[in-house]
């Protein structure tokens, strides 16, 4: 539970991160639309919402030591960030000692509160009449397009790769081109190879890998399609508190939250009966795209997890997805293929290979205990310790060699000398390796100009006193 | 903090006495006006919604004659499944809209049905009742979500005097919320006419660890619930918040359900009672006559 | 050297049979069997434990599982509801056997560590359940018996000894009489409106005494004090006979579930069961809570405090309560540490299942009342009744349990919650 909750954090720092890259300006609008304030909010830690919402029915400005008092002593702490965060997200200013909601923020969050207001940010509902569309139908949407989005990135031969996700992936760095690629005459059919980055991304949690794509997306929106970025973060924010199952309709969108619509569209993010439609759907992976939680962990059955590890090694994973089944295979020997079930063995070739492209073992051991067997999760740890230990053994075993820049010291007249060197540096802890009996030192770079200095010194000391 | 990923479950109980409510409406000093009260609420629960994604609600009506749930709507009631739903208007969230909704006309019905206007229960207020439905629904959420944690918490708004009769209800429920950690805050309201000190709700929040308030302004109800009363039980560590340091722990007696400070208990059954007698009327002991 | 073999493998199936039975004992033999089907572990046959469970028609144990599941809790439910007179001011001591009968391992992971981890949860849940009740602690071994707390109302105190090292070693023989002789006289100067009960866990078979047994229990009866034992090895006559004549219980624990269930059903307060019981009326006062700046000196230790209790007789200040007063010794107690034990006087009644009959015509079923769709606590809907492919399984989510009272219909998780936890039916209290 704990790992999904790091995830999750994960997540909404990230969105933060990008959110406070924002000049103010762009705050300003953004918080014109309720949809928006009501889901910056809920990125918010738990402080900061409490301050927000004392602050919302306040008009004037609050001094910052009255609301120092609010916390307890000892979380002064959180509450000086939490005030910090509000400050870079533009929700309050703070100037002369005085906390003032931003008015635009504190309008608009009140009119989500009361349903207030003439904006259409929560979504027009449309009446679906024929009732074709159901919840079961969008999560199989939703489902087939993220697996065609991954199963693009691992390479696996299909035939839909929308000019779309191609570009995104490209763009995040999780694909990249063939170093040798000499031809380029049609970009979509050229074969593009999986980076160490794009492994990395295959053992994220889903909540995670639609985020940071959609990051990616934002970028990508503002450098290069020329999107007024506003309107896509607003429309991000919007999708987040639809209803799963009902439809919408398109008529108040923006153009450019159309152009949006479409590119989503191949992520599973949204559903739409023709392509022409007036009304779209949005899937489960929408509906809870702010919701700042591992939505995941109440989802329906059919995502439980399927794999078991045993003490031995072995692995069983009942599956029948190609997708998982590659994923597996990044680092498990798998040994034999059933109907329902693949079986391989945790071998410690396979996890070397896994790490030689950059994946960690932190990464491997997250992906098997969040995919583990709804049997194997009786048990406490998920996982065998025994296995824990030995793929974290082997990742260690890796980094048994280290690099590090040296100056090696030789040729000492005398061991006097070496050792009067030796106890100067060590101290400091620039030595890194020395041998007495051949009288070899090697200092660390860091280290080096002192030492050279203090030999100097030493020597000329030395050279001074056999003189007098 | 790990805390601040566990589905916050708040249980609202308003009291909806009729007659306490009248009386409220009339006082010369602090004239409450329940339609204006109730309109804070839904902002303060909407509030809570949008703390969260996830944030569980209950809603129950603690009425004169009975308890009834404001949301969630039991399943298969008629509003639900109207025909005629009126389609969500665009800048409403949903989750508000549906809450929002499923009050007001709930509440409508409340006030409109004819049995609370007899005169046989005028001021009374099924708090334990509600407390009762309140606990069973919080246990069937917690039993729902078994591997997530559900922090829960009941909020009661009263208005109406103690009902001695409900004394043991009350505090078995009472004891039931200390048991899976529940706490109960206390949002009382009391003008010259209506109100008046409560004895069993401080000791409910007394011995659960919420917080009682007595509403000093209430056309500032919002301010107060939003400060006091919106902090998940996970940040009470955090925030300084107020709480009542004068607890009454007196009992009402079996007898005639007084509030007693000094009363006689039957060894065998601990009834209280407020005056001697030779048997008890509880457990049929017959005392030995006094020397 | 076939028939030197014979008599070994005999062996080994006897041993197999003792290992093997207790958990398989433990999960099924009181919720499928019932009461009847009881007996100690090593007197089981060994029991096919699967053929119990049947799979549906889809080939899923979910049914029987959930039945079986059902039906345990159900027993567990199906409690005396009776008002009786009970003795809830109690002063009990707990017993406990240290002897090195108290080594053997049958119970896991040993008798001793299950007996001390199972009287740490009977201290706990004995002060929750009664809370203006008092507990002493007293070991016996090496032919001594040693008392380790005195009679108070503090569960840390009595847990704490209970963790101690030294007190969790076993050895030597077990006194039965020392034991009860100490307790006895510890017992006496109790005051007569309380219950005098000793509560044994006694390992061993034998006891080691300085004198006639029998007297001591013609002084236990003449103190009226209760003596009740629970034995983790074999039924012992002497304890027996101890039990019966001071009116108290003598179980012999099967397995560590049984044990527990044992211990546990020594917490509710027991029936009144001596004649010449000395009720009476005790005059109690409630105090308020006082907050005190600057800090006052408290009536009782005199010590400054900053938040205590007025004693309504006579408005002196006290520290902690329940206690009496150190002014006009009036006995001080808050409403809720009496209301803790009132939903033993005052059971909720047992709910009766509704089985839904088939479907009535058209003409009655306008007439009829309809069920309830939902349980009337949660709003948990009832499930339609299906047909019969997963019966079992429907059963479980579509059963109903009715208050006789109210006649409102529950769901079996809350009947569970309503008599476990709540102990106030939803339906009546709004009423």
């Amino acid at each position: 539970m704990s790992s999904s909750a790091e995830v999750a954090k994960g997540v909404t720092n990230s969105i933060q991160e990008y959110l406070q890259s924002l000049p103010r300006q762009t705050f300003d609008q953004l918080y014109a639309q309720p949809a928006t304030c009501l889901a910056t909010l809920r990125l918010l830690p738990p402080i900061a919402k409490q301050v927000v919402m004392r602050l919302l029915y306040t008009q004037k400005p609050v001094a910052k030591a009255d609301v120092e008092v609010w916390c307890f002593p000892d979380h002064r702490g959180d509450l000086q960030d939490s005030l910090s965060k509000l400050s870079r997200l533009h929700i309050c200013t703070d100037y002369e000692e005085h906390l003032q909601m931003n008015r635009i923020f504190q309008e608009n969050f009140h009119n989500a509160l009361v349903g207030g207001g003439d904006h259409v940010s929560f979504g027009q509902p449309m009446n679906d009449n024929k009732g074709e569309v159901d919840i079961a139908l969008l999560d199989r949407h939703a489902a087939e397009s993220w697996e065609t989005v991954l199963h693009q990135l691992v390479g696996t031969p299909g035939d839909r790769r929308p000019k779309a996700v191609t570009k995104l992936l490209l763009a995040s760095g999780l694909q990249e081109f063939p170093d040798d690629g000499g031809y380029s005459e049609t970009n979509e059919h050229q074969k593009m190879n999986i980076t160490s980055k794009g492994f990395q991304f295959l053992l994220l949690d889903v909540n995670v890998q639609v985020w940071s794509l959609l990051l990616q997306y934002l970028g990508l929106a503002e450098r290069q399609l020329n999107m007024d970025i506003v309107q896509v973060l607003n429309f991000l924010f919007q999708i987040g508190s639809l209803e799963l199952g009902q439809a919408y309709s398109v008529e108040p969108l923006t153009d450019t939250q159309r152009r949006v619509m479409e590119d989503l569209k191949y992520f599973g993010i949204f559903y739409q009966r023709t392509k022409k439609s007036r009304k779209f759907y949005p899937t489960r992976m929408a509906t809870s795209l702010t919701s700042g939680s591992m939505v995941s962990s109440r989802k329906p059955e059919d995502s439980q997890g399927y794999i078991i590890v045993e003490t031995n090694f072995r692995m069983y994973a009942y599956t029948d997805s190609p997708l998982q089944i590659a994923i597996l295979s990044l680092f498990v020997s798998l040994q034999a293929r059933f109907q329902n079930m693949v079986t391989g063995l945790i071998t410690r070739d396979a996890i070397r290979e896994a790490l030689t492209k950059g994946i960690t073992s932190d990464q491997i051991i997250t992906y098997l205990t969040a995919h583990a067997h709804p049997e194997l999760k009786k048990q406490s740890p998920i996982l065998p310790q025994t296995v824990i230990d030995q793929i974290r053994l082997w990742e260690m075993e890796r980094n048994r060699l280290r690099l590090s820049g040296a100056w090696l010291y030789s040729d000492f007249t005398d061991l006097n000398e070496f050792t009067q060197i030796v106890n100067y540096a060590e101290p400091l802890g620039a030595v890194l390796w020395k041998n007495e009996k051949r009288r070899t030192l090697a200092v660390t770079e860091e280290g080096h100009e002192n030492v050279k200095s203090f030999r100097k010194r030493a020597a000329a000391a030395r050279a001074g006193g056999a003189g007098r | 903090m790990s805390c601040a990923e566990d589905i916050n479950l708040l249980a609202v109980v308003v009291d909806t006495n009729p007659a306490a409510w009248a009386a409220a409406a009339s006082d010369p000093d602090r004239p409450l006006d329940f339609v204006k009260i109730i309109e804070q609420l839904l902002i303060f629960i909407n509030a809570h919604l949008s703390l969260k994604f996830d944030n569980e609600l209950a809603i129950i009506a603690s009425h004169a004659d009975q308890s009834q749930f404001l949301y969630p709507l039991p399943p298969a009631d008629p509003l639900d499944a109207a025909d005629d739903e009126p389609s969500k208007p665009a800048n409403v969230y949903k989750q508000f809209f549906d809450v929002d909704r499923a009050v007001v006309s709930k509440l409508k019905e409340l006030v409109d049905d004819k049995r609370t206007k007899s005169a046989e229960h005028e001021n009374r207020s099924m708090v334990a009742g509600s407390l009762a439905l309140a606990l069973s629904y919080i246990n069937r959420i917690k039993r729902a979500n078994e591997n997530n944690s559900v922090q829960s918490r009941i909020l009661i708004l009263s208005i109406s005097p103690d009902l001695p009769s409900q004394y043991i209800p009350t505090m078995n429920c009472i004891f039931a919320a200390q048991k899976v950690s529940t706490r109960i805050d206390v949002c009382r309201f009391s003008g010259r006419k209506y109100g008046g000190e409560s004895v069993f709700l401080p000791q409910a929040s007394h011995i659960t660890a919420g917080i009682y308030l007595d509403i000093p302004e209430p056309s500032n109800l919002l301010q107060y619930l939003l400060y006091t009363f919106l902090p998940e039980p996970s940040m009470r560590k955090t925030l300084l918040l107020p709480h009542k340091d004068q607890v009454d722990f007196r009992a009402a007696c079996f007898c005639h359900k007084n509030v007693v400070d000094v009363g006689y208990v039957c060894s065998v059954c601990l009834s209280i009672f407020c005056s001697l007698s030779k048997k008890c009327p509880t457990c049929q002991t017959v005392f030995p006559a006094p020397k | 050297m076939a028939t030197a073999s014979k008599p070994a493998a005999k062996v080994a199936t006897n041993g197999a049979t003792k290992k093997a039975a207790p958990p398989i004992d433990d999960e099924d033999s009181h919720g499928l069997m019932g009461a009847s089907g009881q007996g100690y572990s090593w007197e089981e046959e060994y029991k096919r434990s699967w053929d119990v469970l049947q799979e549906d028609e889809q080939g899923s144990l979910v049914g029987a599982v959930n039945s079986i599941q059902m039906q345990m809790k159900r027993r567990r439910l199906n409690k005396d509801t009776k008002v009786v007179q009970r003795g809830i001011i109690r002063h009990l001591y707990l017993v406990i056997d240290l002897s090195r009968a108290m080594a053997e391992l049958d119970l896991k992971p040993s008798r001793v560590e299950c007996t001390l981890a199972l009287a740490e949860q009977f201290v706990a849940e004995y002060f929750d359940q009664n809370p203006l009740s008092q507990l002493g602690v007293i070991i016996t071994r090496d032919a001594l018996a040693e008392k380790l707390t005195e009679l108070s109302g503090n569960p840390t105190d009595h847990v704490d000894v209970i963790r101690k090292k030294a007190n969790r070693e076993p050895r030597g023989e077990p006194s039965l009489q020392n034991a009860l002789d100490l307790a006895r006289t510890s017992l006496a100067h109790v005051p007569a409106h309380a219950s005098r009960e000793i509560l044994v866990l006694y390992a061993s078979l034998t006891t080691c005494d300085p004198d006639n047994i029998i007297d001591t229990i013609d002084a236990l009866r003449r103190n009226e004090i209760r003596v009740s034992v629970v034995g983790l090895s074999a039924e012992v006559q002497v304890c027996k006979t101890i039990c019966k004549e001071t009116k108290g219980t003598y179980r012999v624990v099967m397995n560590e579930g049984h044990f527990k269930e044992l211990l546990f059903e020594n917490i509710p307060p027991p029936p009144i069961a001596m004649a010449q019981n000395m009720s009476n009326l005790i005059k109690m006062g409630f105090p308020i809570t006082r907050n005190f700046d600057p800090p006052t000196l408290c009536a009782c230790h005199h010590k400054p405090i900053r938040k205590g209790y007025a004693c309504p007789g006579c408005s002196s200040t006290i520290c902690d309560i329940p206690t009496d007063c150190p002014v006009c010794a009036l006995t001080l107690v808050s409403s809720p540490l009496l209301a803790r034990s009132y939903h033993h006087l005052f059971p909720v009644d047992n709910y009766k299942e509704v089985i839904p009959g088939p479907p009535l015509p058209d003409v009655l079923a306008t007439t009829a009342t309809p069920l309830a769709g939902h349980c009337f606590a949660c709003l948990q809907a009832f499930a339609p009744k299906a047909g019969a492919s997963n019966a079992a399984l429907v059963g479980l989510r579509s059963a109903r349990y009715e208050c006789g009272r109210c006649m409102n219909s529950f769901c079996w998780d809350c009947d569970v919650y309503v008599h476990e936890v709540l102990h106030s039916c939803p339906g009546c209290v709004n009423r």
